[in-house]
């Protein structure tokens, strides 16, 4: 049984078409993100399905029921979801306790308190006040007050971003574990690519109000469907089938390509040898940690990105002879065109 | 994205937007009555006006509204350059105290400067003493005595915003013209002026529209306004077409005002005043200088506010403990008691109004909560006497079509009583009240509202737990506003009020204008005394100094 079904829903702010057409299901216990870059309306899709924000036409069903459509909408207090903000959105006036406490209306309040902040791990800060926590603390607070009236659906919305990058990563694993812990289908917004990879059981990409791919991580960073999503969800060189054909040892055979299309090749799909008669030269390198990313210029004047070990270290100028490694379905994709 | 939180067709939206469309249509109602009665005008009120009071009721207006202006802007304009380009003995301490005069109302300032440089006035008696019984003095019972007064008891308003706009803005402006090799005085010219020129000509503008609701203070100066003739026509002879054609006037006089702000303010708009401008460095003065600058501050500080309050206690207390005085009665604790009503009515309708549609600018439609909320502000930025005759033609043309549907309110509507004075004031002075707290109500983001709904709290729940708390102190400020501006109000009441409703500037005028100003002195220092309350808060607030 499908939690989400959000069919068909466009959305527009006076002349601005926020949401064309979007539609998407989300099954039981899964985890769907939301990714595109900002103002994509994203975070009105977010929004719409939370009751905050009517649809001009379309529908959202929860559980099977509609909620949104053209004539009717339900409130957002009668949804049952829940919501986290990127800014946390925390009552000041009111204690940690009380914020986790203010949507459960059922059962023991203060057991139900108790445990989501055992869960979140900020059992006994519950007399607290949000100015009195760390940006994580609040973080993990509004975590544990959306959850605690035990929604059907979890919605983030960009719930990290402004955390610093360490603690961003930590609070996301623990924020995954929890849902997956709970059950909690949740459908998860944010512009970063790479938390997008981490979260996500299945990616929608999102550019000027649509969805242009939705698949598994491994669709849409291996698989994109077009220029936009393959440059978006990650880094990768654009270059004329020909050149290469032409240039690069190991490239199976490309059906049906046209004339200016142009093939993904991503750092990690390149790898090389040095050779003194090689074409290509090593024009930059680049120290990531783990691997070292070289910049190769092909005699065309193309350039391709190389993903190696930090054990093989190549210095630059070096002439070399650019391979595909094996494994993938080349990705053959049109130009950008305008934007 | 700044859409309100919550939209929804079935649910809870529709109250709320009602709500918020009714009450803006029930403030902009008589402003518009009055301004469509001029489509129909009726030629013989103006042909008997223009025969007898019009033509000198025109001049009369436009040379006090002429005069107040300029005095109140080279007063503020002045002082606020003083106290902020330069620095000398006993500036921070004047530079707040120069805003003190907002809480003197201009019937009490009107009629100490009647007593005191009049003609029967202890200062002409002893000019005459010295000078012989001939000897020339100025007349300050003229429009000349009325400009002074109101340039007096105005000029904080383009002091404060002259101020506010130089620290704001001018000052880094003022410092980049100096590198630029721009002289102290060209700098001024070139680029502070023009940068404060915006904030001058609103401040003007408040005087203009405060000048133009007056018609009790003009009075003591025999000065012939025309909101002293909406005055004379409604209570002597209860015209009310004759009243409100003769208010559409004073309207094409406030719109006019409105139109030369424009004009002044050319295309410059206000810029955020966040209060992180770094400031003047002020030039410290010495010597004479320093002395005379001063001196300045303090003249005007003392002759607009201590002085007069210095006379009124003393007059106050002689005539309490004096064996010439008449001590206090009960008619003092009923005035007190009529005011007290009065004001607390307005307080609690005007702050209920405003937390309504506050709030329906987050439950209900965008749109149309938007308008309302503008429109609300209608009822300040328009003259006492405009609001108060256009009630009266609303409120008798509701009451018509009441009885003529059968639904007779015996005195409910009728003029004259006190639902219809409380309307009239909660028309003027919403305006205020909601500002506070619509901006109280900025302090809380939409994502906590959203939060709010979508865990579980409908929007009255959400109101209540989550808006009201957050928003507490700009209630508070709200009423505070609201309490005094409906304290000091005298025209709309001697419009309206009920017979035998006597209030205490009701009091402090009957009393002023039979000369017993001694008898005045005592509800007129309870008024001022109330006053200060909110001109020091605010004062203090703006006078917070970036650090």
């Amino acid at each position: 049984m499908t939690t989400l079904r959000v069919h068909e829903v466009c959305k527009r702010f006076g002349r601005t078409v926020a949401v064309d057409r979007v539609s998407f299901d989300l099954g039981e216990r899964e985890v769907l993100v939301l990714v595109g870059p900002s103002g994509c309306g994203k975070s009105t899709v977010l929004r719409m399905i939370a009751g905050l924000h009517t649809v001009d036409s379309g529908e959202i069903e929860l559980g099977g029921v509609t909620v949104s459509s053209t004539t009717a909408s339900v409130p957002p207090e009668r949804r049952g979801v829940g919501l986290v903000f990127q800014e946390h959105a925390l009552f000041p006036h009111l204690s940690v306790a009380a914020n986790v406490g203010f949507g459960v209306r059922r059962g023991d309040k203060h057991a139900q308190v108790d445990a989501m902040l055992q869960l979140v791990g900020l059992a006994g800060l519950g007399g607290r006040y949000p100015h009195e926590l760390s940006g994580g603390e609040r973080q993990r607070v509004a975590l544990a007050r959306a959850l605690a009236p035990e929604p059907r659906l979890l919605l983030l919305d960009e719930p990290f971003a402004s955390l610093d990058p360490n603690l961003r990563t930590r609070l996301r694993d623990d924020v995954v574990s929890i849902l997956r812990a709970t059950g909690t289908p949740a459908v998860f917004v944010t512009h970063d690519q790479g938390e997008a990879l981490a979260v996500g059981d299945r990616i929608a990409v999102m550019r000027s109000g649509s969805i242009e791919q939705i698949g598994t991580p491994e669709d849409v960073y291996h698989q994109p469907v077009d220029h936009f999503v393959a440059s978006f969800m990650g880094e990768a060189a654009f270059v004329p089938v020909k050149v290469v054909v032409d240039n690069i040892e190991g490239v199976p055979p490309v059906v049906g390509a046209e004339h200016d299309d142009l093939l993904m090749l991503r750092p990690d799909d390149v790898t090389f040898e040095v050779d003194d008669a090689g074409a290509a030269r090593v024009t930059a390198a680049e120290f990531r940690g783990s691997t070292w990313c070289y910049r190769l210029t092909l005699p065309s004047s193309h350039e391709v990105l190389s993903m190696r070990t930090h054990l093989d270290r190549v210095e630059v100028g070096a002439s070399v002879n650019p391979r595909l490694r094996v494994g993938h379905r080349p990705v053959v994709v049109k130009p950008p065109t305008g934007d | 994205m700044l859409t309100p939180a919550t939209r929804g067709r079935r649910g809870s939206t529709a109250p709320w937007t009602s709500a918020a469309v009714v009450v803006a249509a029930l403030v902009v109602v008589p402003v518009a009555l009055l301004t469509a009665s001029v489509l129909s005008p009726s030629t013989e009120v103006w042909a008997q006006q223009w025969r007898t009071r019009l033509p000198g009721q025109l001049v009369d207006t436009a040379v006090l509204l002429a005069g107040s202006v300029l005095g109140a802007v080279v007063l503020g304009a002045g002082l606020a350059w003083l106290v902020s380009a330069y620095d000398f003995p006993g500036r921070r301490w004047l530079s707040w105290m120069l805003v003190l005069p907002l809480a003197m109302p201009g019937y009490i300032l009107g009629f100490l400067t009647v007593a005191t440089f009049g003609r029967t006035g202890s200062v002409q008696d002893q000019w005459r003493a010295w000078f012989g019984r001939d000897a020339w003095f100025p007349d300050f019972e003229s429009t000349m005595g009325a400009i002074v007064t109101f340039s007096l008891v105005l000029y904080p308003y383009v002091f404060l915003l002259a101020r506010a706009a130089l620290r704001d803005q001018a000052a880094g402006a003022y410092q980049a013209a100096r590198v630029l090799g721009a002289g102290p005085a060209e700098a001024a010219r070139r680029v502070v002026l023009p940068m404060v020129r915006p904030a001058i000509a609103a401040g003007g503008a408040i005087v203009a529209m405060e000048t133009l609701t007056d018609f009790a203070t003009v009075q003591y100066f025999g000065v012939d306004t025309v909101s002293v003739g909406v005055f004379r026509i409604w209570r002597g002879t209860y015209d009310r077409d004759a009243a409100g054609e003769l208010a559409t006037l004073v309207l094409a006089f406030a719109l006019l005002a409105i139109g030369f702000e424009r004009v002044a303010r050319g295309r410059a708009r206000f810029a955020q005043s966040g209060g992180a401008g770094a400031g003047f460095d002020r030039r410290r003065l010495r010597g004479m200088r320093a002395a005379a600058a001063t001196a300045a501050c303090g003249l005007v500080v003392s002759v607009a506010f201590a002085a007069p309050v210095a006379q009124l206690a003393w007059w106050a207390i002689d005539e309490q403990t004096g064996p010439r005085g008449t001590p206090l009665t009960d008619e003092y604790t009923s005035y007190l008691r009529h005011s007290a009503q009065l004001v607390a009515i307005c307080v609690v309708v005007c702050v209920a109004v405003a937390v309504l549609v506050a709030n329906a600018q987050r439950f209900g439609s965008p749109r149309l909560t938007r308008w309302s909320s503008r429109a609300i502000a209608v009822g300040y930025a328009v003259p006492g006497p405009v609001v108060g005759i256009g009630v009266l033609l609303f409120t008798v043309g509701l009451d018509s079509l009441l009885e003529r549907i059968g639904l007779d309110l015996p005195g409910v509507l009728a003029t004259g009583s006190m639902v219809v004075l409380v309307y009239a004031y909660v028309v003027r002075f919403l305006g205020p009240g909601f500002g506070s707290v619509e901006s109280g109500m900025t302090q809380v983001p939409d994502e906590v509202t959203a939060s709010a709904r979508v865990l579980g709290a409908g929007p009255l729940r959400t109101m209540w737990r989550v808006h009201l708390p957050l928003a507490r102190s700009s209630l508070l400020t709200a009423a505070v506003l609201v309490a005094v501006d409906a304290l000091k109000e005298l025209p709309i009441v001697l419009l309206l009020r009920p017979f035998g409703f006597d209030t205490l500037p009701v009091w402090v005028y009957n009393l002023a204008s039979e000369s017993r100003y001694r008898q005045a002195a005592l509800p007129a220092l309870s008024i001022v005394a109330v006053a200060v309350v909110p001109v020091v808060l605010l004062s203090r607030r703006l006078d917070r100094r970036p650090t």
